[in-house]
């Protein structure tokens, strides 16, 4: 019993940093696209920088989400840590995969400014790093 | 006389580029640079040996590699001068990558295995070396870190661990792995991920934002404001000074770290492969440069193994001592 409150604090935690994320994408996005409306950041219309910021922010989240539902998606009722490791390094690669192939996609096909793709993204990075610290109270 | 000797350098300097050239996949449009796709594998390696690189490539039909024809026994090695930067964004080292990543699995699969066989009560010598190293992280952490966090011995035995790992695989004999993927058709392998600048400076930008959230945690946004602009000199007319002295300092350490361990490592990997030119060294059919070249070898790995426990310990007690600054007040 436990464990199970244990592992849905763990669940809480892990849907709280997402929603905190999601909310960090839109302020960045909302920042980018007031930095250029205002200073303008772009000189090539045909890329928006708030969009940018968006798409940067969406490269991190979206992998990160699939990490995040299989590493603590199965329920355990028992002391299997075997499968949670293995559902940690499977949601690990699956992770690294999707973010090469979304940088990919993006670059390829999105019209985008590529270095507020790559802070979005960093910043991103960096959230789920403080937003760990911050919610996860052993540290 | 001379042709030969210049086909020689020019045979070495290939060699050397080849060994020091990693896997590398432009993002923007998925090629792997520096290497082209040929329509036949073994005829291109036979054509190499009487024909020069730009004929074989006219030959096979040579086209720009792309990362889905990697293992398809398709993709060499094309090098050309200026088209494999160090640092670019949107450039992804993919040996690298995948190389620190397996290494890290390999970390977490080792003391999971050592802490369930401990828990089952079994006593080995592989146990006894987990321990060993566990508590050797943890009496460095506890006579370094004076705060109490959950965190610090964790991440010192993970950076210590993680860095061994990628440090020891220098030690494998420079051509081996090369070629084996070589045959296979992906172009380049370069195995060291700490000889990689990237992954280095990687772990050490980690580092440096683990310790902007410890001074924000433990001092404050006060403490932190006045720890860069208040010392040395206490008093507001050396701001800017102070500012700059210790903005420096701040941003010296992220830098001295990654730069300190790739420097260490690369300059080993760069020997290594320059003792293996010794071994072309063939006069009159001797080869002697096989046995002075794998006498060097021994002695420079006896040494180097030396340089990869001592870099991985000085990366983990620098980190333990830059977060342990961040998270106590100076007086």
């Amino acid at each position: 019993m436990d464990k199970q409150i244990e592992r849905l604090s763990v669940k809480k935690m892990a849907s709280y940093i997402l929603l905190i994320q999601l909310a960090v994408i839109c302020v960045i996005s909302v920042f980018f696209y007031l930095a250029e409306k205002f200073f303008g950041l772009t000189p090539d219309v045909s890329s928006s920088a708030g969009f940018s910021a968006f798409v940067g922010g969406m490269i991190y989240l979206i992998p990160f989400t699939v990490y995040t539902v299989l590493s603590i998606g199965r329920n355990l009722t028992n002391n299997f840590v075997a499968l949670v490791l293995f559902d940690f390094i499977v949601g690990f690669i699956l992770k690294f995969v999707l973010v090469i192939g979304l940088f990919f996609v993006v670059f390829k096909y999105i019209p985008t400014v590529h270095y507020i793709v790559f802070i979005s993204f960093s910043v991103l990075f960096v959230t789920q790093w403080i937003a760990l610290i911050v919610l996860n109270s052993r540290y | 006389m001379a042709q030969a000797v210049e086909q020689q350098v020019n045979e070495t300097q290939e060699y050397i580029q080849h060994h020091l050239h990693f896997l590398q996949v432009d993002l923007t449009n998925g090629n792997i640079l520096n290497s082209q796709k040929v329509s036949d594998f073994d005829g291109y390696q036979e054509c190499l040996k009487n024909t020069p690189q730009k004929d074989c490539l006219v030959k096979f039909n040579a086209e720009q590699c792309s990362i889905t024809d990697l293992g398809t026994r398709k993709c060499v090695a094309v090098i050309e001068e200026g088209k494999s930067p160090l640092f670019d964004f949107k450039v992804l080292n993919l040996d690298s990558s995948i190389i620190s990543i397996v290494l890290g699995f390999l970390f977490i699969g080792i003391f999971y295995l050592a802490v369930k066989q401990s828990l089952k009560d079994k006593h080995s010598k592989f146990i006894t070396a987990i321990e060993m190293i566990v508590s050797f992280v943890n009496s460095n952490v506890e006579s370094i870190f004076n705060v109490k966090n959950k965190l610090i011995a964790p991440l010192s035995l993970t950076v210590f661990m993680w860095v061994l790992f990628m440090n020891i695989l220098d030690l494998i004999p420079v051509d081996l792995i090369p070629k084996i993927f070589t045959q296979t058709g992906i172009p380049f392998v370069r195995l060291v991920p700490s000889a990689d600048v990237n992954v280095t400076m990687g772990l050490s930008v980690s580092i440096f934002v683990l310790i902007i959230i410890y001074s924000l945690t433990y001092k404050g946004v006060s403490g932190f404001v006045k720890d860069y602009t208040l010392h040395p000199f206490n008093s507001y007319w050396f701001l800017p000074i102070n500012l700059l002295l210790e903005g420096v300092s701040l941003l010296s350490k992220p830098i001295s770290l990654g730069l300190r361990l790739f420097g260490n490592m690369y300059a080993g990997e760069m020997i290594f492969i320059l003792i293996t030119v010794f071994f072309s060294f063939i006069p009159a059919g001797i080869p002697l440069g096989g046995f002075f070249g794998g006498a060097i070898d021994i002695v420079w790995a006896l040494f180097h193994i030396l340089i990869i426990f001592l870099q991985a310990f000085i990366f983990m007690i620098l980190t333990i001592v830059y977060l342990a600054m961040a998270s106590t007040e100076e007086d």
